[in-house]
């Protein structure tokens, strides 16, 4: 039963689940190509003192892009579910309803996870040709706030999906809005490694947030 | 004989407006059940509460034998469900929506689903998106009767349908349910074919349960009289007769009660019955009988 409802969410989100991944798999040659031309015009010496010295995050583009990614899988995965509340239908089927929600999204967030694994260390393999592993983890640790943050963004995304009452969408969203710019707070690159365990603690109780949306949705919470 | 489905009590309230108050009903193995009413009687939420997307104000039903509230996945697996509007997950096309289903049920049969899509004029990858609220309608029956479920409970089946589905929908899902006696619970606000499928019938009101009687009692039963001059009186609250009417040429009301009966009433208000006449009906006209055209 897990691999049908592996296979649904399959079905739903292969297409958008290419995009995803060609958006970061695009990213690779770009950040390499950005590298080496900032290389040939300022010379290698000098783009190595201006990383360290002014605290350059060449990455830096990637900020937003895992957010948006989370964020649109979520939407994705959850919005089809919520139309004329086909939920039901989910729901209704012959499989203990935790686990079901709880499978799909581990579907959604391990695609997510797997993503910006790949992606992440085929970037980091094809940076550390050119820089030292110093100058990466920097810049590694402070992109891992913002994959930390896509993955929020899809477990938050879902939990406002999910609510079944307008106005409590709406706090929701705030919520989530608020939890998510938790992320982005950090000014250099270093200041987040100290916020991870915040932050993971912030992912682990996100993933919770779904499952109370679905039980008052079960109830048929209208107010 | 033992109750499919058993609901006592239950009240339910939309803010302060009132659903139903103290609704009681059971539906018996191999019975076909349509729960009539107009639009905002609160069909769907009957169907709601039953398969527990909904928590009443109070009372509780039971689905064989198991509270709605904590039905089990065996329990499950026995409900068919089709919800309003034949809502499926529409991103599928038919082989992979019958590839997804049946590994949920061990006594799949694939055999129905596939005799109703070869009827529809689709192609095997054509999504469900794109399919036209008939075709969806043969979709979700397909996948009901594949499952092969003891107990159907289908939402307004009849919405959205042209006459032709609707007739295929009927005989299709009426040759099945007298083949396997399996028990329907079904709602629709289309009366039209109902008479030919359901044994029992519950019409819903604003706020109380009308009637719950066997099909054939009411078509047999419930009579439009007429008297051919405009005979004008009230009705007392615990009449036999219903729905007083009057026209310029005549007066037209409904009851249960036999001519004789009916004749005896209007004479002890010293009206004139010698005009008077009585007309069987069709279930939509004692729909209408029953609950008035407003």
């Amino acid at each position: 039963m897990t691999r049908a409802i592996f296979y649904k969410e399959w079905i739903k989100l292969r297409w958008l689940l290419l995009a995803i991944s060609l958006v970061f798999a695009g990213s690779i040659p770009y950040f390499i190509l950005n590298l080496t031309n900032k290389f040939r015009f300022a010379g290698k010496p000098h783009f190595w003192s201006v990383i360290v010295g002014k605290d350059l995050n060449l990455i830096s583009e990637l900020t937003y892009i895992p957010l948006l990614a989370g964020l649109i899988l979520g939407l994705a995965q959850f919005v089809p579910e919520m139309q004329k509340k086909s939920l039901k239908l989910t729901l209704h089927l012959p499989h203990p309803e935790k686990l079901t929600i709880l499978k799909m999204l581990l579907f959604g967030s391990g695609t997510l996870v797997s993503i910006f694994s790949i992606t992440g260390l085929v970037l980091y393999l094809s940076l550390s040709i050119y820089l030292p592993s110093q100058i990466l983890v920097a810049w590694f640790t402070a992109a891992l706030a913002w994959y930390l943050a896509g993955l929020a963004a899809y477990f938050l995304a879902v939990w406002v999906c999910i609510e079944p009452v307008w106005k409590q969408k709406a706090i929701n969203t705030l919520l989530a809005i608020a939890v998510i710019m938790l992320f982005f707070k950090g000014t250099s690159t270093y200041s987040l490694q100290y916020a991870m365990p915040l932050y993971i603690g912030i992912i682990l109780l996100s993933m919770c947030f779904p499952f109370y949306s679905v039980f008052r949705f079960k109830e048929g919470v209208q107010q | 004989m033992a109750a499919v489905i058993e609901c006592n009590n239950i009240t339910h309230y939309y803010g302060n407006r009132l659903i139903y108050k103290n609704l009681n009903f059971s539906v018996e193995k191999g019975k076909i059940l349509g729960l009539l009413g107009k639009n905002g009687t609160g069909k769907t939420t009957i169907i709601n509460i039953l398969n527990g997307y909904l928590k009443p104000y109070s009372g509780e039903c039971r689905l064989l034998g198991e509270d709605m509230r904590s039905l089990s996945i065996e329990t499950k697996s026995k409900v068919g469900l089709l919800l309003e509007g034949h809502v499926q997950h529409s991103y599928f096309n038919i082989v992979q929506i019958e590839k997804f289903y049946s590994r949920f049920f061990k006594d799949w049969k694939s055999e129905p689903y596939w005799d109703l899509m070869d009827k529809l004029k689709v192609t095997r990858k054509q999504k469900i998106s794109t399919m036209s609220c008939g075709q969806r309608s043969q979709v979700a029956l397909g996948l009901i009767l594949a499952q092969d479920p003891e107990l159907l409970i289908l939402d307004d089946f009849s919405m959205g349908l042209d006459p032709g589905y609707r007739r295929l929908f009927v005989d299709y899902l009426k040759e099945y349910v007298t083949a396997t006696n399996k028990t329907v619970f079904l709602t629709s606000h289309i009366i039209q074919d109902m008479e030919h499928l359901i044994d029992e019938t519950m019409i819903l009101d604003y706020g109380k349960l009308l009637l719950h009687k066997p099909t054939l009692e009411i078509l047999d039963n419930f009579k439009r009289y007429k008297l051919s001059h405009d005979a004008r009186f009230k009705l007392d609250s615990d009449d036999a007769i219903q729905n007083l009417e009057h026209f310029k040429s005549h007066t037209e009301f409904y009851s249960f009660d036999t001519i004789d009966r009916v004749r005896q009433i209007l004479q002890r208000r010293s009206i004139d019955t010698q005009t008077l006449v009585n007309e069987s009906l069709t279930l939509e006209d004692a729909f209408i009988g029953l609950t008035g055209k407003y």
